[in-house]
């Protein structure tokens, strides 16, 4: 019987059209992984970052009153403020208590940042009497 | 007869294993899309609880606000009341200037009907947080003691609903204190059983 077409070196041709379509077909999939990495990271940073801000928070309503040896006053922007750096901690964090309007009243504020860049807001108030 | 020539050309081809590295690659390339498409969906799922977490956790302070902005407009009417009361019974006092014991009464009830009457103006917001008063109907001082039930609701941008709750104790004050000016409010007013939801 006669054969329809030569096979030698087929192999070789199949092995390097696969190489081609597989180099093609990667760089998309990989591109799935690659971002489910990076939001890996977000999610991780996300909770990190409302933990410590609670932290913070639980702190200020556990006080009887206010620590201003904690939270300096700052008379520019009339408020008590405390700035932790980035060093001691996965953020840096800056806190602000306004006394709202001369009564027991404070608005509190919590901005957590890494790399200048916001990360988490927690906003709440407490009564010092 | 052609299906039978049918089956045994395709029986050749398989044994023949020509084009298998293709169909493997085929597999492969299923199994990497299928691999990395679960593998998104699980993290994009993890992503949003913790941001619905974060949001929760905003949420609960914000609605916690909204108690302690109610616990400053008691704090303010109370003020008020005694004020109102004082003034009343220091009028009757010019009147009958013998008769303290009326006077003490007179204050008394004063205090207690401006309470009762003004509280629920007084504490309820429309704005968020949402504060309202779930006792309105049953507002009476029980020996010398207002029981006020308070729910704080607060509802954020995603529609996460954080409500919080306490009841907020008003003591009526000893008059003896007040014409000597020795009262300090806050002990007038206690908040008990914070509640959240």
């Amino acid at each position: 019987m006669k054969k329809s077409f030569c096979t030698d070196g087929l192999t070789i041709v199949e092995i390097i059209m696969t190489l081609a379509i597989l180099g093609i077909v990667i760089c998309p999939l990989m591109s799935l992984f690659v971002f489910s990495q990076k939001i890996n990271n977000e999610s991780e940073m996300e909770y990190k970052s409302i933990l410590q801000a609670q932290k913070y928070m639980e702190e200020i309503q556990v006080m009887d009153k206010l620590d201003t040896l904690e939270y300096p006053y700052n008379s520019e922007s009339a408020d008590y403020e405390r700035i932790i750096p980035e060093s001691s901690n996965n953020f840096s964090t800056k806190i602000k208590i306004h006394p709202d309007g001369g009564n027991m009243l404070y608005s509190i504020k919590i901005v957590l940042t890494k790399d200048e860049k916001v990360i988490n807001i927690l906003e709440g108030t407490k009564i010092f009497n | 007869m052609l299906i039978n020539e049918g089956m045994i050309l395709v029986k050749k081809y398989v044994k023949s294993k020509c084009g298998s590295t293709l169909i493997l690659l085929v597999i492969t390339i299923a199994i990497t899309a299928v691999l990395g498409a679960s593998l998104l969906i699980v993290t994009m799922m993890n992503f949003k609880i913790k941001k619905a977490n974060t949001e929760i956790r905003q949420s609960f302070y914000m609605s916690e606000s909204g108690l302690n902005i109610a616990y400053i407009d008691a704090y303010k009417l109370v003020s008020d009341s005694i004020y109102d009361s004082m003034e009343k019974a220091q009028d009757y006092l010019q009147l009958y200037p013998s008769n303290d014991e009326e006077a003490k009464n007179i204050f008394i009830n004063n205090y207690k009907l401006f309470i009762t009457g003004q509280i629920n103006n007084r504490i309820t917001k429309t704005s968020n947080p949402f504060v309202k008063i779930t006792n309105v109907g049953t507002l009476l001082f029980i020996i010398d003691e207002l029981t006020v039930c308070i729910h704080s609701k607060y509802i954020n941008e995603s529609n996460i609903v954080k409500t919080t709750s306490v009841n907020l104790i008003i003591q009526v004050p000893d008059y003896n204190y007040i014409i000597t000016n020795l009262i300090d409010i806050s002990t007038l007013i206690s908040l008990e059983n914070w509640g959240v939801s």
